[in-house]
């Protein structure tokens, strides 16, 4: 955890300059940070609710997409298709939902600006200032 | 019989012995066996059941970090379907806990633990499987089983090859040579020849010693039956010497019971003394001799001087007749050390009867019957010596007018008076007086009586004679003659103690009575 904290306090340095991906949400949410665990487990589909208590939407990017690749590894360790299948695993279980996927890193910022519970995640040299940073992963 | 007894006990006795050992083998591995397989099975089930639950380790961890019922449940239904598996228990940290089938018996349930799919430092519930005991040891068991059937089976097929093997190697020519030594006839020259390919091994061994014990038995026998032969014919010819002999052999023991003896000698000593006899009794013959005293003495003589021992002995046969035989007695000591006497006796009774009758002879008077002189003075010698406290008393009697009557009747006339007087002079006299011719027409009394009385006697017999010879004797043919008598008498011991004295003072008082008239008696010192 001392690790991770040193890593996060690197990370929200503007001049760092080492690749990763941030986790962004609509920047009126109470939301102001997530450990790793709880966005794996946000999009793991293990938790289903904000700490707030609001119902957590999760978005991924493109399949093919190269930063849901680097996300997903960087979070999990995993790759696209572990992650799918596991995914395939709890398709006809019901009670889990994998996240959302739009179409690009743009969708993903337009879809947090205009959903409050929606979270998702952008290449940080992508980022823009109107969204809210609430984690870093780097890959 | 014999044969097919040695067979049977033979293989039949190899077969329990190996079955025995075989069944106490087979039931030790089948223990070992039903252990080992059991454990076998037991880990096979093991690493079944790890591999079961790699299989479904992933989704198992997905349910447990989900808390996903619906695929835990997919997980523990898959499981239960095996049928190593009795009973599953899926738990996640949180609290779910998902549990299917029998779950009752922990002996050997096992624990996974399941960790976080994303974060596997992190453990996030456990998987329990509950193995199918029952099936796990029916399988075991089975598997045992069939080991062990296969093993019984195996170790059956070695044991009959084993008794076939035995059978054919060992009991079957065993059998064999049994046979042929069974009909052997020891000492022939019957040999056991060796089974067919055992020439070289231990039957043929066997049967090579067996063949020089034969051998040697033969050439024992043989010289055995040329040694008994040799023996028989010396016994044979000894027999001979012994059965035939005409002295009669014996061995006796030193008691004088008889041990041994030929035909010669019951013959001698009488075949009836034999048969009053039982079987077993022993004759002794220190009852059977007359001089039973000196037998014995004899046989002590015989034992002591380690040298021949001669004696005279008799016996009295059946008619109470007495038997001379001359005996003689050695020391011969048998093969078991025991003292015996061989003793050996002849018949000498006519050469003693002869002896007897030559002495006889030589000693009395033809005529007369009466002693001769030298009868008389033997007689009279044996008296003095024998009898020293006896008086005699010699009387010499010379008839008065003999020679005429010879003259002139002729001898036969002279003999006839002479034996009518012998007659006449043993009328009176007792029985131990002694009566002898002592010379043509003289005759000699010897009377024995005490020195008080002995005189007196002498007178008596003197005057009785005279007395008698005044009758006359008939001569035949209607003649008759009378004779006188001149008798001198000597008595002892006044007039001497010796014969040749005595005769000679008789002699020379009856030449005394003679001139001074004739016909009577005159004591020498009267």
């Amino acid at each position: 955890m001392k690790y991770f904290a040193l890593i996060f306090t690197l990370l929200l340095h503007p001049i760092s300059a080492v690749a990763e991906i941030v986790v962004i949400t609509h920047p009126d949410s109470a939301l102001e940070q997530l450990s790793r665990k709880e966005i794996i487990d946000l999009y793991m589909g293990r938790v289903k609710h904000l700490p707030s208590g609001e119902k957590a939407s999760t978005f991924d990017l493109p399949m093919d997409s190269e930063h849901r690749k680097r996300f997903y590894k960087g979070l999990t360790g995993k790759t696209i298709p572990q992650i799918n299948a596991y995914w395939a695993r709890l398709i006809f279980s019901g009670r889990a939902t994998p996240p959302q996927s739009v179409d690009s890193t743009k969708e993903v910022i337009d879809t947090v600006m205009s959903n409050s519970s929606a979270i998702g995640y952008i290449d940080k040299s992508e980022l823009v200032g109107t969204v809210k940073v609430i984690a870093h992963v780097e890959y | 019989m014999l044969s097919t007894k040695l067979n049977s006990k033979l293989s039949i006795r190899t077969g329990i012995s190996i079955t025995f050992f075989s069944c106490v083998f087979l039931i030790l591995s089948a223990l070992i066996l039903f252990q080992i397989s059991y454990n076998d099975e037991l880990d096979e089930i093991d690493k079944n059941l790890h591999q079961l639950v790699k299989t479904i380790e992933h989704s198992a961890r997905v349910a447990a970090y989900l808390e996903n019922e619906e695929l835990g449940r997919e997980i523990t239904n898959g499981l239960i379907i095996h049928d190593q598996v009795s009973g599953v228990i899926l738990n996640s940290n949180a609290g779910m806990e998902l549990i299917t089938g029998d779950v009752n018996d922990l002996s050997g349930a096992f624990d996974f633990e399941l960790k976080d799919p994303f974060t596997p430092s992190q453990a996030i519930g456990t998987l329990k499987l509950f193995p199918n005991q029952q099936l796990i040891e029916t399988t075991a068991q089975d598997r045992a089983l069939s080991h062990i059937l296969v093993f019984g089976v195996n170790s059956i097929l070695v044991i009959l090859f084993v008794i076939i093997l035995v059978n054919k190697l060992l009991a079957a020519p065993l059998k064999k040579i049994a046979q042929q030594l069974h009909i052997v006839k020891p000492g022939t020259s019957q040999r056991i020849t060796p089974p067919l390919g055992h020439e070289h091994d231990e039957i043929g061994l066997l049967v090579d010693d067996s063949n020089n014990l034969l051998r040697q038995m033969q050439q024992t026998l043989l010289q055995k039956n040329e040694l008994y032969d040799e023996v028989q014919k010396l016994e044979q010819k000894f027999r001979l010497i012994f059965d035939n002999a005409k002295v009669g052999i014996a061995l006796i023991n030193v008691d004088g019971s008889l041990v041994l003896n030929n035909p010669a000698f019951s013959h001698i000593i009488g075949e009836k003394k034999f048969n009053l006899l039982s079987n077993e009794q022993a004759l002794n013959l220190i009852e059977v001799f007359e001089e039973q005293q000196t037998f014995a003495q004899a046989i002590q003589s015989a034992l002591s001087e380690e040298k021949p021992y001669s004696v005279d002995l008799s016996i009295k046969n059946s008619e109470q007749e007495s038997q001379y035989l001359h005996a003689i007695l050695s020391q011969v000591i048998d093969e078991t050390g025991t003292n015996l006497l061989e003793l050996v006796i002849y018949d000498i009774s006519e050469r003693t009867k002869r002896e007897m009758q030559t002495k006889h002879e030589s000693e009395i008077d033809a005529l007369t019957q009466l002693f001769n002189r030298r009868g008389s003075r033997r007689i009279i010698k044996s008296i003095i010596l024998n009898k020293p406290e006896l008086s005699l008393a010699v009387m010499l009697i010379d008839l008065d007018h003999f020679k005429p009557i010879n003259d002139t009747y002729g001898h036969e006339a002279g003999d006839t008076v002479l034996k009518e007087i012998s007659l006449r002079f043993k009328s009176t006299l007792r029985k131990t007086d002694l009566l002898s011719r002592w010379g043509g027409d003289e005759f000699l009394i010897c009377l024995s009586g005490t020195p008080e009385t002995i005189r007196q006697e002498a007178r008596t017999v003197a005057e009785k004679i005279l007395g008698l010879l005044g009758e006359e004797i008939n001569l035949g043919d209607g003649q008759s003659a009378t004779v006188g008598a001149s008798i001198g008498i000597a008595l002892s011991p006044d007039h001497g103690t010796d014969l040749r004295s005595l005769i000679k003072i008789a002699d020379i008082t009856m030449y005394r009575i003679k001139n001074q008239g004739k016909n009577d008696y005159l004591i020498y010192d009267e």
